[in-house]
């Protein structure tokens, strides 16, 4: 007799008993499963070393452990960094490519992140960081706002101008600029939730456009930590490739250098896929060993969706042309400078002050002072105008068409 | 085979050999001592590389004998009048000599020195001044002309002898805010032609002016000089000196984010190919202003393209790395669509920005992909003679509806 093939149990078109074979049929098999499971489990009870080799052997591929081969990674073992050539022991050893490491040291954060020692930077001085929103925010933004005051040492919360004083993101950002701030961070609402996050790094930086999302104020935390204004320690883990390690320095130039190790506070960003974690914990040793974690807040993930090379542009349509002239001499320089800060002073009106309040104030405070220095001040003053740019260069852009594969990685 | 000279942010000159996807030998071949100045302008012809930094400096050197594969340093010069908010926006070798132009107007031209070594005070270089605020200068074809554009700076075709003849010393200033009217009398010396602005918009405002990016189309003997423009506002002009001062054709809304940030001529007719300032790059048909096709793939802003007679494209991005593409043909018929579009074959990290790219001139064998598409169409062709014929009144001659209707309108005992 030839043997019985088996039945499909979806050609019986009774359904109870449809159902009823398909139960006793995957029931059937899985105890089949627990018998074997329990029988490795036997023999392994009293062998280690075939436990770690069938661990070592059944190692699932996960779409991190299958990220499809990045050529801007920087990694230790420059070997492979052809995706053909094998690793071999010889090259393992040797670090990241000498070129990468100094190209990542004179990027636009290596004024801040590793001064000259002759430097007179202060490292447990945090460095001055604008805070605002978008125009019109709403309750929800000043909330986050808040939150992000506490996480960052040194922001100072700006309210946006309403009207004819809502200012342009590339002009206070060249603003802050010329008063010394060392970053910017706008805070972007839509419809009443706080959605994206743009970082702009001073004087010349990049600026970059997070989208933000699973924000969890601390009073939300069960169990919370209370924030300290101590300087918190930095984690980045995950930023592989060379644009990964633009971000990471980036959210190195908001804390300041040294923290204090006193406060046990650790602020984490996590890359994992192109997403980045952030966390703030309050940590405590148990032992020399263990350490016990407490979740201070807030906690909230951001994606990267671009990397502008400067400031936000501003393109000024409506200005006046200016006839076609000549460059000569180098004194015209120092006018110009001199003169735009004054239009600066009287165009920038998000804190509500004017350029003649300002020099109003400075003479209030410098009454005992000569007019001369005074004089130097506000040239020197005058002199670091910056200007954003009139256009837009990308160093990175979230394209769709850039996600091959579910594989593809880029931080 | 390729082979690209690309300079970058940190001064360095390198060279990329492609041979074949995923096996491109990239050197650096030379570094500047001292403070790293970014690398503004590059240029190579029969062997001479031309080189302009961010501090003023230029080198030309030269590719040719070299045991160590290192370029042996012919000339060096540095521009005075550069001052920090200004850049160089073009360097150009010629058999005559160098030509450097910077955003502030400064031109100058070195003399290719007999010898070694000659610096600038043996050999005296030659310097005009042309109008602040540029964006772009180029050399004619035949060197006889240039021209440049930039910000409230029209069009402007100079004679390259009157200009640096007539003008030693810099023209008066305009008083700033004062428009020069556009008369032809108004030309300053050394000027051939100067474009007119574009009618005033539907609200009857002035269009600004601010071309961003510019190139020769075409020089003829008679003088009459075919150039395109890119601008702020994304549009591509062409211009026609002989024709008038007005643009021959203004095709708008050419660049997807921002402005126009380079163009380049493709070496087929009516080729041409854009990046904006986003990560778009881009094959324009010049018959008719629309876009063939642009490259998939790209993440960064392109920082320069070079084009090699291969029919490859390298371009380099500031997301650092360097990119060959294919170029494919245009449609026969004006405002056709192309059949294949261009593709990526290859990105090769460097580690630092590149800024400047261009190619070697050197056409190696194994180069010619015109000819190995040439062996396709044989190829094509014996597919086309192998296949079986169809004869009339068989049942492979029609299909579907067709069929049908045939059958429907087939009257029994009428056929033949």
């Amino acid at each position: 007799m030839p043997p019985r093939k088996r039945f499909e149990a979806s050609a019986i078109k009774n359904k109870e008993k449809r159902e009823q074979v398909v139960r006793a049929r995957k029931k059937e098999k899985g105890q089949e499963k627990l018998k074997r499971r329990l029988e490795i489990a036997k023999a392994e009870k009293n062998d280690p070393e075939a436990k770690k080799a069938r661990l070592e052997k059944n190692v699932p591929r996960t779409l991190d452990n299958m990220r499809e081969f990045n050529p801007t990674m920087i990694t230790a073992d420059p070997q492979a960094s052809s995706s053909k050539s094998a690793t071999t022991d010889e090259n393992k050893d040797r670090g990241p490519d000498p070129e990468s490491l100094l190209d990542i040291s004179l990027d636009p954060f290596s004024s801040s992140l590793s001064p000259p020692t002759t430097s007179l930077i202060d490292p447990f001085k945090p460095p001055k960081v604008l805070l605002t929103t978008s125009p019109r925010a709403t309750k929800v933004s000043y909330e986050f706002c808040e939150e992000l005051l506490s996480v960052i040492p040194g922001a100072e919360f700006v309210r946006r101008g309403k009207g004819m004083r809502n200012v342009e993101v590339g002009r206070i950002a060249g603003w802050a600029a010329g008063r010394g701030y060392g970053c910017v961070i706008v805070v972007n609402e839509d419809r009443k939730v706080v959605d994206a996050l743009t970082l702009i790094h001073l004087p010349s930086g990049p600026s970059a456009y997070f989208k933000l999302t699973s924000i969890v104020p601390s009073s939300k935390i069960s169990s919370h930590a209370r924030p300290t204004p101590h300087n918190p320690e930095l984690i980045l883990n995950n930023f592989v490739t060379r644009l990964g390690h633009s971000v990471g320095r980036m959210f190195q130039t908001l804390f300041p250098l040294m923290p204090h190790f006193q406060g046990r506070q650790v602020v984490t960003l996590h890359n994992q896929r192109d997403f980045l974690f952030f966390r703030r914990h309050r940590y405590a040793f148990r032992s020399t060993e263990k350490a016990a974690l407490q979740e201070i807040g807030p906690r909230f993930t951001l994606k990267l969706k671009w990397l502008k090379k400067g400031l936000p542009a501003v393109r000024n349509l409506g200005e006046a042309p200016p006839g076609v002239m000549f460059d000569e001499g180098g004194e015209s320089e120092e006018d110009e400078g001199v003169e735009d800060a004054a239009k600066d002073g009287r165009d920038s009106v998000e804190k509500g002050e004017t350029g003649e309040e300002d020099r109003d104030e400075d003479e209030e405070m410098d009454d005992g002072e000569d007019r001369e220095e005074k004089e130097e001040e506000r040239k020197k003053k005058a002199k670091k105008v910056v200007r954003p740019p009139k256009d837009d260069e990308y160093e990175w852009m979230w394209k769709p068409e850039l996600e091959t594969t579910r594989r593809t990685f880029f931080l | 085979m390729p082979t690209f000279y690309a300079g970058d942010e940190l001064g360095q000159t390198k060279r990329i050999r492609w041979t074949s996807p995923d096996q491109s030998l990239v050197e650096t071949i030379f570094e500047r001592e001292g403070a790293k100045s970014a690398m503004q302008v590059m240029d190579l012809r029969s062997g001479m590389l031309l080189t302009g930094f961010a501090d003023g400096n230029a080198s030309l050197f030269s590719l040719q004998d070299s045991e160590s594969g290192k370029p042996t340093l012919i000339q060096e010069w540095k521009e005075s009048r550069l001052r920090s908010q200004h850049r160089y926006i073009r360097a150009t070798i010629n058999e005559k000599g160098a030509y450097t132009c910077t955003s502030s107007g400064h031109v100058r031209f070195v003399p290719l020195a007999k010898n070694i070594g000659e610096t600038e005070e043996t050999i005296p270089s030659q310097v005009t001044s042309i109008p602040t605020r540029l964006c772009d200068f180029r050399l004619s074809p035949s060197g006889n002309s240039f021209a440049y554009g930039g910000e409230e700076v029209d069009l402007s075709v100079w004679d390259v002898d009157t200009a640096f003849t007539a003008r030693g010393s810099p023209a008066e200033t305009t008083v700033a805010g004062q428009k020069r009217k556009s008369k032809s009398s108004d030309l300053l010396p050394g000027e051939l032609w100067r474009a007119k602005n574009v009618p005033n918009d539907f609200l009857n405002l002035r269009q600004p002016v601010h071309i961003t990016s510019l190139l020769y189309l075409r020089e003829t003997t008679s003088g009459s000089n075919h150039l395109a423009t890119g601008t702020y506002s994304g549009s591509v002009r062409s211009y026609d000196t002989r024709a008038g001062k007005r643009p021959v054709t203004d095709w708008k809304s050419l660049a997807q984010k921002g402005g126009i940030k380079l163009m380049e001529k493709g070496h087929r007719e009516h080729e041409l190919f854009i990046a904006d300032m986003g990560s778009e790059l881009a094959a324009v048909d010049l018959r008719n202003g629309r876009k063939l096709y642009t490259y998939k793939g790209l993440s960064g802003s392109i920082s320069a393209i070079a084009l090699t007679s291969s029919r490859l494209l390298a371009s380099t991005s500031l997301d650092r790395l360097l990119r060959i593409h294919t170029t494919t043909d245009l449609p026969l018929k004006d405002g056709g669509a192309v059949e294949e579009k261009g593709q990526i074959l290859d990105q090769t990290f460097l580690k630092s920005i590149p800024t400047v790219i261009c190619w070697d001139g050197e056409v190696n064998s194994g180069d010619d992909l015109v000819s190995q598409r040439r062996d396709d169409g044989e190829a094509d062709d014996d597919i086309w003679t192998n296949m079986p014929a169809i004869e009339e009144g068989s049942d492979l001659e029609t299909t579907g509806k067709h069929s049908k209707r045939r059958k429907a309108s087939h009257v029994p005992g009428s056929d033949q």
